[in-house]
């Protein structure tokens, strides 16, 4: 297949000549370096000469696709990265000696990645993006940036978060999917038909019944508008759902056992509720219509159509694609939060002693940055002893409904102005509430 | 060939996911991102992925459809944390999340009583409340022997600082409870982020200087579960 890329514009030197100036290369050590002069040649050097000479043979190879100044570009850069290899294949330090001994092996891939990249063709772009992947991580690997206590911990935090928020959102997917594919038309045009004092706080509380947290109810509420749901009853699902659910306010009571978990459940569901009910009232009136254009657009299901393939193939077809589109702003969110929590220490937050106002916007901050999951952030709020009961509600209403990796799933799903509008409208609700908590339990 | 390549990229995509969550399943490695509460999360996933997966790519023989380069991108970057774990072995919580995460010594768990052996979280909560360490009968001179990592070294009076972290569902909601010691005389200094077993006494006063006398400190590899 090598030989076929090489069309005929090529100067038929190029090829032998790229060739032998690796062979070259490669054997060039017996007159340069002096332990190689001194121990002299053995069979049992072939394997390296021939590795070392592999990424010349690639270059050679895949010449034809590359216009003459990238070709030597890369010549240069593989004569000085041989020489290179040879001589840390030389040292004592035994990482240094690994690197050497690989590093033939990270030039044949960066040259098949850089003729990939450059070429046109499809199936090439495809190879050799695969080879600057496998260079990435063989890279990577080799020095060691593993080593780097702030590479493990974004690792670990931003893993941590899309591994537990991904089979969540594949819930929310397959409940959208259920809804898109299996509910009748007619439940919601009897839905729609609802009055709107009834419908929003209906389709809110249905959210009880829903026991996904945040990342699993943004798809759920998108597939209710899509479908005829009025968009201040999905907006008010979609932020009520996660703080209201059982799962959520079992795990705020058991954190908040002996420090009044009466008080914080009760404090938090109702909060929640009234954050939801505002923010889908207000939003809706603002500007429902652009809302639901946004969700129709963004629908995956659009591309779709069924084929009469029958329901089981629209089924996973709503489902993988719900799932890969918020698949992408949860691994994009999480990264960001992850990168919050490594590089800004909490107590930046936390370390001031401040008035309650002051308390309240602080936490709802920093629930933002943590981007925890709302069944498990009544945890952290219990460990912020410095901060009154108030704030610490504060950080149980904004986070679920507002944090890094939200802001970027809300604005894939119903466009950025909403993310704002929302923004606007849950920090006064929060802090208002979070201070009557105060005044009545705290 | 009639492959309808977005298809099949988005597929891959899903695909590699399950693979990376059947990896964490099967291996174990789970542990170092998910707590023991939601340890089921993995399995969900380790289950349901591939099955998706696959029964999505099964229709990608059908209407022929190039992938744009905008559709390879957006899916790249839904499996760029798999590429960066890949290349990263072992990646786990150490002392530098300790000092990012640090706010104050959390809440003992007052009506909570010691189940089983002591650990490093209960000599914590007993430095932190001393209703705790009553209740508990964790006083001065109470034998121990737990695990942990060194989190700071070179504290004043040749002390060192012994943390684990504690999670509840992943490890981006951990909490660090940390511990003081006071290793044996002569002992050789431990490095920060080594995982070390101690065997010693309590000493100090429970509810705010509690530590621990070490009369033997030995390195340990990391748990097989980190977080408990």
């Amino acid at each position: 297949m090598a030989g076929l890329l090489i069309n005929a514009r090529v100067p038929r030197l190029r090829v032998p000549g790229i060739a032998a100036l690796g062979a070259a290369v490669a054997l060039s050590p017996y007159v340069w370096m002096e332990s190689w002069r001194g121990l002299g040649f053995s069979p049992a050097y072939v394997p390296f000469h021939l590795w070392c000479w592999l990424p010349f043979v690639v270059l050679a190879a895949l010449a034809g696709g590359l216009d003459r100044r990238a070709a030597a570009l890369l010549g240069a850069a593989l004569v000085a990265g041989t020489v290179a290899a040879v001589q840390l294949s030389q040292t004592l330090d035994p990482s240094d000696r690994a690197l050497g001994v690989a590093l033939p092996g990270l030039l044949t891939l960066g040259v098949a990645g850089t003729w990939g990249v450059l070429s046109r063709r499809r199936r090439s772009v495809a190879i050799g993006g695969f080879a600057l992947i496998a260079l990435l991580i063989a890279a990577g690997r080799l020095l060691q940036v593993g080593d780097l206590a702030r590479v493990q911990t974004f690792l670990v935090i931003g893993t941590s978060i899309a591994v537990e928020a991904l089979p969540f959102v594949l819930l929310g997917a397959a409940v959208s999917a259920a809804i898109e594919v299996f509910v009748p038309e007619r439940w919601f045009a009897a839905i729609a038909r609802l009055p709107l004092p009834l419908q929003i706080p209906g389709v809110a509380l249905a959210g009880l019944a829903m026991p996904v947290c945040e990342c699993g109810s943004v798809p759920v509420a998108r597939r209710l508008i899509v479908r005829g749901a009025h968009p201040a009853a999905g907006i008010a699902f979609m932020l009520a759902a996660p703080v209201i659910n059982p799962v959520v306010l079992f795990s705020t009571a058991v954190a908040y056992r002996g420090r009044g978990a009466l008080e914080m459940v009760i404090g938090r569901a109702t909060l929640g509720l009234v954050v939801a009910l505002a923010a889908g009232t207000l939003i809706a009136r603002g500007g429902a219509g652009k809302l639901v254009d946004n969700a129709r657009a963004h629908d995956p299901g659009h591309e779709h159509h069924h084929h009469g393939d029958g329901r089981a193939r629209g089924f996973v077809d709503h489902l993988a694609a719900d799932l890969l589109l918020m698949g992408r702003f949860i691994v994009l969110g999480a990264a960001l939060a992850a990168a919050m929590q490594t590089v800004i220490p909490q107590s930046v937050f936390t370390g001031v002693l401040t008035s309650p106002v002051i308390g309240a916007l602080l936490m709802i901050v920093l629930a933002f940055f943590l981007s925890l999951c709302s069944e498990a952030d009544a945890f952290v709020a219990v460990s912020f002893i410095q901060f009154p009961l108030g704030p610490q509600l504060a950080f149980l209403a904004a986070g679920p409904v507002l944090d890094t990796k939200l802001a970027l799933l809300y604005g894939g799903t119903f466009g950025r102005a909403f993310v704002l509008k929302l923004a606007l409208v849950v920090v006064p609700v929060v802090v208002a509430g979070s201070m009557v908590f105060q005044a009545v339990a705290g | 060939m009639n492959w309808d390549w977005t298809r099949v990229v988005r597929g891959l995509a899903l695909a590699t996911w399950g693979a990376f969550f059947a990896y964490l399943w099967i291996s174990g490695r789970a542990t170092t991102y998910i707590g023991p509460k939601t340890a089921w999360v993995v399995t969900l996933g380790a289950l349901t992925l591939p099955l998706v997966a696959v029964a999505y790519l099964w229709g990608a023989r059908s209407h022929p459809r190039a992938a744009s380069a905008r559709e390879v991108g957006a899916n790249g970057l839904l499996i760029a944390p798999i590429l960066l774990a890949l290349m990263v072995p072992a990646p786990s919580l150490g002392a530098l999340a300790v000092k990012n995460k640090r706010t104050k010594n959390p809440p003992a768990p007052i009506d909570a009583p010691v189940d089983g052996e002591i650990r490093l979280y209960e000599i914590a909560w007993a430095a932190d409340s001393a209703k705790y360490a009553a209740a508990n009968d964790l006083a001065t001179g109470k034998a121990v022997d737990f695990v942990g990592f060194v989190s700071r070294d070179k504290l004043p009076g040749g002390q060192l600082e012994l943390s684990r972290f504690f999670v509840s569902c992943c490890a981006a909601d951990a909490t660090a409870y940390s511990v003081k010691i006071t290793p044996p005389a002569g002992e050789p200094p431990t490095p920060v982020d080594a995982w070390v077993r101690v065997r010693g006494t309590l000493a100090g006063q429970p509810g705010s200087t509690l530590s621990v006398a070490a009369t033997a400190l030995d390195k340990v590899s990391e748990p097989s579960n980190p977080y408990n």
